[in-house]
């Protein structure tokens, strides 16, 4: 009895000591390294490759190492989101100049390393997985000798393990040998970039949360990779979350999403989305609440006049690469945000919101509470996916949800459509949004219930066609919808410079006003010049699917 | 004075006969010059692959974007208007204009510049997102000096700029597509 209660009080205590550490916060005092922009499997992606998963292991139990890459890498907000953590978390940062440095200073955190074989990239992605697993740092076999001088063991070495081996053999291996003690809630789909360059930013989070790392192929044709990828994700628990992003060369992201989206789980992309490690333990500063730019109120009414309105709107995870380029909050945008980043990166949605325009609204998005293909996602998961969105948004204030479905396309090109199901599924999910944006490339899936339009792109910017074309289609496609008011939805990709579209508005021609996208959905819906449509049976499609 | 008056009717007869005829360096297949022609969106490659046949040309577009071909041939003739279902334009993909699932163009072609230009003219319906709508497209055919390059400039009754293409004309051995 008197043992039982004791250990009963060791338990408590425990529990006690668990809940302390879970529930505190941040360290105030972290290291920061600064990345260049070499990728090369040749010269500097072996290092990088052993800091990141540093980093996972330094991050694991408190928020340690950030790492900032220059201004032209894909996510290029790490240098002012280094800023934000330093300004509102008052956090104070160290800089470490080298490898040496970086390990001498966290290699308590790792067990020993892991080598992998250059000459197989994907023998990079079973180091990571064991680097998770056992707490090992990953290193190239030139690497060696530094992890040695630190006094870290081997763990294992992959070198020649694999030698020969097609893809599918070697994850087969590596799913006998590990994936029963990997993470069933979360995986790493590390593809991206693959061959000569390689860039496993993202690896730091795959190993803090001990992931399953790979870059199967979705592709049909492949079917000795699919089937593997079929069987991990089959056995992810319901809801889970595949990170990373679709291996470029083996399958298309139009095929990866699709496959995901069957199985109803939520990507959360890219591949060399950084420092989720180190963001993933800070929580929105106190007192903050997210409070968007509405111009509208939720039951307000507008009536459109003749005119022709027009909204851009900016997707890829608040516009990969654009927020930090000058020109934002000269136009009305509409930004989406990668709602998930709440759990896993709430001081950058706090960055956005902080730095923020008046111009500049939030809208929600893709397609639910990750990217994901409506068309394919289950029916039984579908109403607690969105309610799952539907809380999300509710957080972030966003009254307007962006779908968008390329199972059917090819790349940006090709049918981007909905069908009616789909169309009514998210009619009964979301009753008090002010209306849905569908598309990536141009789409024509539209309809207008009570007060909510579902408006689909008209156009399309791809950021290098020249801005007197863009002009050009614009115009061309006012001309054609000649009836007035015309409503004409643009998606902005990534990377498009704002200051172009001011020049490319100033020379469109009619009686043009370019609104936000409340304010364009309220119009929408207060005149339908536009036909209803759904996805047909006999559109063109470019991938069948599964 | 009458033998003036026949030849210069049979002038004036010839003449017609004279314009009419093609240039032979027409046929063959022709290579998108992307550098110095109108950016196409969506597509990323074009080849024209032409043929005269008597009044009859065929003009095949031989078109790719990523992984995804599109063959579309369109016949016309020079000689009288003809219907063509489903009239082959060159879309901008990255615009909400779609070829109906069935159409029929009225298309008109005709010969000019002695046989070294092409003349096309048609109306397409196309699907917008307020319906139904129609671009009248006038287009010319318009051979280099020396017949390896060609021209395609494209008037849209609905788009104040031109669209320009040009094309590298390819060997007869060569079998490669775009």
């Amino acid at each position: 009895m008197i043992r039982a209660l004791r250990n009963s009080i060791i338990c408590l205590i425990a529990a006690g000591c668990l809940i302390t550490a879970s529930n505190a916060a941040p360290a105030k005092n972290a290291w920061v390294m600064r990345f260049d922009g070499d990728w090369e499997v040749a010269s500097a992606l072996p290092e990088k490759a052993m800091l990141i998963s540093l980093q996972g292991l330094a991050n694991r139990d408190e928020a340690q190492l950030y790492i900032i890459h220059p201004a032209d890498f894909q996510w290029e907000i790490t240098e002012p989101l280094y800023d934000f953590y330093k300004r509102k978390h008052g956090i104070a940062f160290r800089e470490i100049e080298t490898a040496k440095a970086a390990l001498s200073r966290f290699k308590s955190a790792a067990k020993g390393y892991v080598v992998w074989d250059t000459a197989i990239g994907a023998s990079l992605n079973v180091a990571f997985t064991i680097a998770g697993l056992e707490d090992a740092i990953v290193v190239s076999e030139a690497l060696i000798p530094l992890v040695r001088k630190q006094g870290l063991k081997q763990i294992d070495d992959l070198r020649g393990r694999y030698t020969g081996q097609t893809d599918a053999q070697i994850y087969g291996n590596a799913i006998d040998r590990y994936w029963d003690r990997c993470n069933r809630d979360k995986i790493m789909l590390m593809g991206g970039h693959r061959g000569r360059v390689m860039m496993p930013a993202m690896a730091d989070w795959g190993i803090r949360e001990r992931m399953f790392f790979h870059d199967l192929s979705a592709d049909p044709e492949e079917a000795d990779e699919l089937v593997l990828n079929r069987r991990l994700i089959g056995d992810l628990n319901p809801g889970s979350i595949v990170f990373g992003w679709h291996p470029y060369g083996k399958d298309t992201e139009e095929q990866s999403t699709m496959l995901l989206s069957t199985y109803g789980l939520k990507m959360e992309g890219l591949h060399n989305l950084p420092n989720l490690s180190y963001n993933c333990q800070f929580e929105f500063t106190e007192g903050f609440k997210f409070t968007n730019n509405h111009h509208v109120d939720l039951d307000e009414r507008l009536v459109a006049e003749q005119k022709v309105y027009m909204s851009f709107v900016q997707s890829d995870s608040i516009g990969i690469g654009v927020w930090t380029k000058p020109g934002r909050g000269k136009l009305p945008f509409a930004w989406q945000v990668t709602m998930n980043w709440t759990d896993f990166s709430p001081a950058a949605l706090e960055y956005f919101h902080e730095s923020a325009t008046p111009n500049d609204y939030f809208i929600g998005g893709l397609s639910g509470p990750g990217y994901m293909y409506p068309n394919n996602i289950p029916k039984d998961r579908f109403p607690i996916l969105m309610d799952e969105a539907k809380k999300l948004m509710g957080v972030l204030d966003e009254h307007v949800m962006e779908i968008m479905d390329n199972s059917a396309a090819d790349g940006n090109v090709g049918n981007a459509e909905l069908f009616k199901e789909t169309v009514d599924a998210y009619y009964e999910a979301f009753p008090d949004v002010l209306g849905f944006l569908n598309g990536y490339g141009p789409a024509r899936t539209r309809d207008l219930r009570d007060s909510r339009p579902m408006i689909s792109y008209d156009y399309y910017i791809d950021p290098k066609r020249p801005r007197e074309e863009v002009t050009a289609d614009l115009n061309e496609l006012i001309a054609l919808n000649s009836k007035l008011p015309y409503f004409l939805l643009v998606h902005v990709r990534e990377s498009n410079d704002v200051n172009s579209l001011v020049t490319v508005v100033e020379n469109l021609e009619g009686p043009v006003e370019v609104v936000a996208i409340d304010e364009f959905l309220k119009l929408a819906a207060s005149k339908k010049t536009y036909k209803t449509r759904f996805r047909q049976a006999d559109d063109p499609v470019h991938f069948k699917g599964y | 004075m009458k033998a003036f008056l026949f030849k210069f009717l049979m002038l004036g007869l010839l003449v017609p006969v004279t314009a009419a005829v093609a240039n032979p360096d027409f046929n063959g297949r022709w290579r998108l010059d992307v550098e110095r022609s109108s950016a196409l969106d969506g597509w990323t490659a074009m080849d024209l692959v032409l043929t005269v046949d008597g009044s009859k040309v065929s003009i095949e577009h031989d078109m790719r974007w990523r992984t995804s071909r599109v063959v579309e041939t369109n016949v016309v003739d020079t000689k009288e208007r003809v219907e063509i279902s489903n009239f082959f334009r060159i879309d901008q993909r990255h615009m909400a204009v779609y070829a109906p699932k069935k159409s029929v163009s009225p298309v008109r072609a005709r010969w000019l510049d002695k046989g070294k230009t092409l003349k096309v003219e048609t109306t397409v319906p196309v699907e917008v997102s307020q319906g139904n709508a129609k671009i009248r497209i006038y287009c010319e055919y318009r051979l280099g000096v020396g017949g390896e390059m060609l021209t395609l400039l494209e008037l849209h009754s609905t788009r104040n700029n031109p669209l320009v293409y040009r094309f590298r004309k390819l060997s007869s051995d060569d079998t490669s597509r775009p």
